[in-house]
C-alpha cells in the first residue's frame, strides 16, 4: 500500500466529507497498515487533522498496545517531535489518558500529564465538542475515546 | 494539491500593538510539509461572514506579519510555512462572532500570554460573541 496516497485519500475525505464513514476503509487495514498511516498522518498534517484522524478511527486506534504506539513514533522519521506532541495533543484533549507512566513508555520525557487539563474540563469545551459532532460521533463512541485506556503488555 | 489560501486584510483591524511579540515557528524540522484548507470569510458589520451567510465554523486561524487574518485548517499551511506570525490558535465561530479562541498551534506554540493579545485583538475589533471562552491549552 502507497502509505502516503492513502494518507491523503482518507485525509481529504475527512476535512471534506467529515461525517462520511471510515467503516469500510478501517475494515481493510492491516493493523501494521494503520500503524503506518497513523505514524503518516501525525508527522506530516499533525495538529486538527491529526486530532480528526485519530477520532474518526478511534476503533483502530485504541486497540494498539504500547509497544505498537512506541513502534509508531518510531517510524516518524520526519518530524517526529511534531507527530509526538500531535499525539499527546489528542490524548489530552479528547481522552482522559493521564498516566504518565504512558509518557515514559513512549520515550516522552520532557513533559508530564500533571500540567495538563483535567480531563473533566473536555466536555465544556465548544470547539471540541463541535468538532466532534462534525465527525458524526454518536455519544456512546465520544465515551468510548474518552475513557480509553493504554494496553500496557504484561511482561512474565 | 490544496488552494492557496487568502486571508481578511489587516486593514479592516486595528489593535495590532496589542501584541507584544511575534511568533516563530518551533523548529525547521517541522517544516517542507503540511496541508490543509482554507475559510474563505469577509468581516461586514463587525461580524465574520461566509459568503452571504454569518459565518460558523471550529478551525484554525493565523494572523500574518502582513496584517491579514486567516481561517481555515493547519497553520502551516495557512501561514504558507512563515517562519513567524503574530498570532496563531484556533477560533469557534458561532452567528458570525467568535465564541471560543485557544492557543493551539503545534507550529508556532503560542503561550498564555499571546493568547490573552489575541482575546484582546478580536474583543477590539468588536469580533466576539459577550460570552468569550478563551481557553489555555497547558499541555
Amino acid at each position: 500500500m502507497n502509505i502516503e496516497k492513502k494518507a491523503t485519500e482518507i485525509i481529504e475525505q475527512i476535512w471534506h466529507h467529515p461525517a462520511k464513514s471510515v467503516t469500510e476503509i478501517e475494515a481493510r487495514l492491516s493493523k501494521e497498515q494503520f500503524i503506518d498511516l497513523c505514524s503518516w498522518v501525525l508527522q506530516y498534517y499533525g495538529g486538527s487533522t491529526g486530532d480528526k484522524f485519530l477520532l474518526k478511527f478511534h476503533r483502530s486506534f485504541i486497540k494498539l498496545t504500547v509497544n505498537e504506539l512506541r513502534e509508531m513514533i518510531n517510524e516518524m522519521t520526519y518530524k517526529k517531535e511534531f507527530g509526538v506532541h500531535t499525539l499527546l495533543g489528542f490524548y489530552v484533549q479528547y481522552t482522559y489518558v493521564r498516566d504518565d507512566e504512558l509518557l515514559h513508555s513512549l520515550g516522552v520525557t520532557d513533559k508530564s500529564f500533571s500540567t495538563a487539563s483535567k480531563p473533566e474540563a473536555l466536555a465544556d469545551n465548544i470547539l471540541l465538542n463541535r468538532t466532534l459532532k462534525k465527525l458524526a460521533l454518536s455519544d456512546e463512541e465520544i465515551d468510548t475515546i474518552r475513557c480509553m485506556k493504554p494496553i500496557f503488555e504484561v511482561v512474565v | 494539491m490544496t488552494t492557496p489560501p487568502s486571508g481578511i486584510s489587516g486593514d479592516l483591524f486595528t489593535g495590532f500593538e496589542l501584541f507584544q511579540r511575534n511568533l516563530t515557528v518551533t523548529t525547521d524540522k517541522f517544516g517542507g510539509f503540511q496541508g490543509g484548507y482554507p475559510i474563505d470569510c469577509t468581516i461586514k458589520d463587525g461580524q465574520i461572514w461566509s459568503g452571504s451567510k454569518l459565518a460558523n465554523f471550529e478551525d484554525d486561524y493565523v494572523i500574518l506579519l502582513t496584517r491579514e487574518l486567516r481561517f481555515g485548517c493547519g497553520h502551516y499551511y495557512l501561514s504558507e510555512r512563515s517562519e513567524k506570525v503574530l498570532n496563531a490558535g484556533r477560533v469557534a465561530v458561532i452567528g458570525g462572532k467568535i465564541a471560543y479562541i485557544d492557543n493551539k498551534s503545534g507550529h508556532y506554540q503560542p503561550n498564555k500570554s499571546d493568547l490573552i493579545d489575541a482575546k484582546n485583538f478580536f474583543e477590539h475589533n468588536q469580533l466576539t460573541t459577550d460570552y468569550l471562552i478563551v481557553y489555555h491549552i497547558l499541555f
